[in-house]
């Protein structure tokens, strides 16, 4: 993860060079995700401008790159998240204290047990898994939505994400229950799985 | 399809972490064994119950395609970021644009430290 300080080229805090520099790689990255070339410019202007209103902290940086990289992918979630398709309940929020009920029944059991995926291929490539993740990624309440993606686009450890969100082990654990709960239930609503 | 086999409940406390019995609590473990290593009894509970229950074996299955998924892609996307000069490049007009756009946000709010 960590990269040493370069002082070549690639690594100059001057904004104007980056698109030249950094540009390429950062659109590529910013498509493999969001699929259209306007959602990806925009992902990547954006992080520029966010880059030059955070300027003082450049210095802190041991890569301008990886910084970049960085502010992409929160970039990009923005985006996957500003996904409107499906409509979240409106008393599904972070701290519902009856999320689980939606799922079963009084007595712990499956109200829908969950069916069998047939073929799952689970890829970027495969536009129609793709664009219902997107979807059900974007019904995710805000702090759920938060975690969920520390771990799974960051790769962070329940450690790294407790500290970036000042949440306990037990609170991180349950939000990313919840959140495979709702995806998996919500691909399988939209008809992912099934011949 | 799905076996509606009675579940013996063995206690009451099913809310104690070491002995969940129900979907609902397995569920919850299934995910946890994503984020943390469980206990030798968590895993005997768990690994007994999937045994028997076909809808949390799936629920199983699945989150971990889930995550699999997730772990590829993060694995796949990081390699992008070193290749260069690969399909596809950031069209030369949106180059210009967010070149512009750039210099307008300097002007404007611009860095005072940069040199």
């Amino acid at each position: 993860m960590k990269e040493v300080v370069e002082s070549d080229s690639r690594n100059t805090t001057d904004p104007v060079k980056w698109v030249e520099e950094h540009g390429d790689a950062l659109y590529r990255f910013a498509y493999s995700f969001l699929k259209d070339k306007e959602r990806s410019e925009d992902a990547v202007q954006e992080t520029f401008l966010a880059a030059i209103r955070a300027n003082d902290r450049f210095s802190e940086r041991s890569s301008v790159k990886s910084w970049l990289f960085g502010i992409l992918k929160h970039k990009i979630v923005d985006i996957i998240r500003q996904d409107a398709r499906y409509v979240r309940p409106a008393d599904w929020a972070d701290d519902d204290p009856h999320f689980e009920d939606r799922f079963f029944n009084a007595n712990g059991r499956w109200q829908t047990p969950p069916r069998t995926w047939e073929h799952p291929e689970l890829t970027l490539e495969n536009r129609q898994f793709w664009r219902e993740m997107e979807g059900c990624l974007a019904l995710l309440p805000p702090k759920t939505a938060r975690i969920f993606f520390l771990k799974e686009m960051d790769g962070m450890s329940t450690e790294e994400i407790c500290q970036e969100t000042g949440s306990t082990t037990t609170t991180v654990w349950k939000a990313l229950s919840r959140a495979r709960m709702s995806l998996r239930a919500c691909l399988e609503r939209h008809g992912f799985g099934q011949e | 399809m799905f076996s509606r086999r009675k579940e013996k409940r063995m206690t009451d406390n099913r809310k104690e972490r070491t002995s969940p019995m129900s979907c609902r609590d397995i569920s919850a473990l299934v995910s946890e064994s994503l984020d943390r290593p469980l206990s030798l009894s968590e895993r005997l509970v768990l690994r007994t119950h999937l045994l028997f229950c076909r809808a949390c074996n799936e629920y199983s299955r699945q989150i971990r395609l889930i995550e699999d998924f997730f772990r590829r892609t993060r694995t796949e996307t990081d390699s992008l970021k070193e290749r260069d000069h690969e399909e596809p490049v950031l069209p030369e007009e949106s180059r210009r644009r967010i070149t512009r756009r750039i210099e307008d946000e300097i002007r404007d709010h611009g860095p005072e430290s940069h040199p």
